[in-house]
C-alpha cells in the first residue's frame, strides 16, 4: 500500500476521537498565544477542504496559480464563533475519505504536475499529497502537546 | 419545449428579494442531501450511468459535481469573508467531472461530504448578518460583482436544476 494512504488512514482514526474531547481539553493550548485543542481541529477540517479542492484543480489545469487562505481568520473569526466541532468531525471524515480515494487514483501517475503556489513558489502534486500527510501529522502532534501541556490562554 | 438543459429554467436573481426569500433559499440548501438521497437511494449501477440529456452528465456524475461545487461555493463565501474584494478563481466543472473518481460508480463518498458540508454550510449561512449578505466577490470571467446574498439565491436554485436533471435521468430511463 501506498505509505500516504496508510498514514493518512492512521491519523484519520486518531483524529476523530479528538473532535468529542471535553471542553475544558479542547481549551487547551500546545504554546502561550499558539491555537488550542479547538481551534486547530477547525482548521483540520478547513485545511483539507481546500487541500481536496487544490489537488483537484492542478488535476484539471496546467500551471496552476495557487492562492494561500487566510487561516487564522477562517478559524478565529468563523468556525470557532458559531460551529459546533462535530459538524467538522464530520466534515473532515468525509473530506479525508476523498482525499485517500483521489490519492489512490493519482499519487502514482500524477505526482509531476506542477503549479505555483502564491506563498511557496512552484509546487509538485507530490509535495501537495505529500503535505496532506505531514500537515496532519504536525498538528496532531500540537494537540498532544496540548493535553500534556494544559496551556490554558 | 423544455429545454432539457434547464428543466427548471435558468437562475433568476431576484434584486428585491425579503428576509423571508433567504430563509427559503437556505432551507432549499439544507433539505438538499435529503432529496438527493431520495432520488439516488438503491440505484442500480446501470441507473446511475443514465445520463439526463443528449451528451448530458449521467446521474453520478450529477452527483459528484454537486460535491465538488457546493465545497468550491462554501470556500467562496469564506473568501469572500475573510479578503477584501476577494476574487475568486473559478474551475473547469466539466474537466472535473471527468476525473476518474468524478466516474465511479459508487455515490457514498461524495453524499457523505454533501451531507457534511451541507449541514455546516447552513448553518454558516443561518449566522450571516444582514450587512455580511451584502459583501462581494468579484467574479474574474466576466468582471462582476456577487454579494453572498445573490450567492445563496443561486445555490438553492443550483439544488434544485441538479435535482430535477436526476429526475428528468430517471424519468427517461436513459434513452438519450
Amino acid at each position: 500500500m501506498n505509505p500516504l494512504v496508510e498514514s493518512l488512514q492512521k491519523t484519520l482514526e486518531a483524529y476523530l476521537p479528538l473532535f468529542d474531547l471535553p471542553d475544558e481539553e479542547l481549551s487547551f493550548g500546545y504554546r502561550e498565544g499558539g491555537w488550542n485543542v479547538r481551534q486547530i481541529l477547525h482548521h483540520m477540517a478547513d485545511s483539507e477542504s481546500v487541500l481536496y479542492y487544490r489537488i483537484r484543480r492542478v488535476l484539471c489545469e496546467d500551471n496552476q496559480v495557487i492562492w494561500g487562505f487566510d487561516q487564522d481568520a477562517w478559524v478565529e473569526k468563523m468556525d470557532q464563533k458559531h460551529l459546533d466541532l462535530s459538524l467538522n468531525k464530520e466534515l473532515f471524515h468525509a473530506n479525508r475519505l476523498l482525499i485517500i480515494d483521489l490519492i489512490k487514483r493519482y499519487y502514482s501517475s500524477s505526482s509531476e504536475r506542477s503549479f505555483v503556489h502564491s506563498e511557496t513558489g512552484l509546487r509538485t502534486l507530490k509535495d501537495e499529497f505529500d503535505k496532506v500527510g505531514s500537515h496532519a501529522e504536525s498538528h496532531l502532534q500540537q494537540i498532544y502537546l496540548a493535553l500534556k501541556n494544559k496551556i490554558n490562554d | 419545449m423544455t429545454d432539457l438543459r434547464f428543466p427548471i429554467g435558468e437562475f433568476v436573481f431576484q434584486e428585491t428579494a425579503s428576509f423571508a426569500d433567504v430563509e427559503i433559499w437556505i432551507s432549499k440548501i439544507e433539505s438538499f442531501p435529503n432529496r438527493l438521497m431520495n432520488l439516488v437511494d438503491g440505484l442500480s449501477e446501470k441507473q446511475v450511468n443514465w445520463i439526463y440529456r443528449p451528451d448530458g452528465w449521467s446521474i453520478k456524475q450529477v452527483v459528484h459535481h454537486c460535491s465538488d461545487s457546493h465545497m468550491n461555493s462554501f470556500i467562496r463565501f469564506k473568501l469572500a469573508l475573510t479578503e477584501k474584494d476577494a476574487v475568486i478563481r473559478p474551475y473547469f466543472e466539466d474537466r472535473w467531472a471527468e476525473l476518474s473518481d468524478s466516474l465511479s460508480d459508487d455515490l457514498s463518498d461524495s453524499i457523505a461530504l454533501i451531507t457534511a458540508l451541507h449541514r455546516k454550510w447552513v448553518k454558516f449561512l443561518r449566522q450571516l448578518k444582514v450587512d455580511e449578505l451584502g459583501v462581494e466577490f468579484v467574479h474574474p470571467e466576466h468582471n462582476s460583482r456577487v454579494s453572498l446574498l445573490e450567492n445563496i439565491s443561486f445555490y438553492a436554485w443550483h439544488c434544485d436544476h441538479h435535482l430535477a436533471h436526476i429526475q428528468q435521468a430517471l424519468d427517461n430511463k436513459g434513452k438519450f
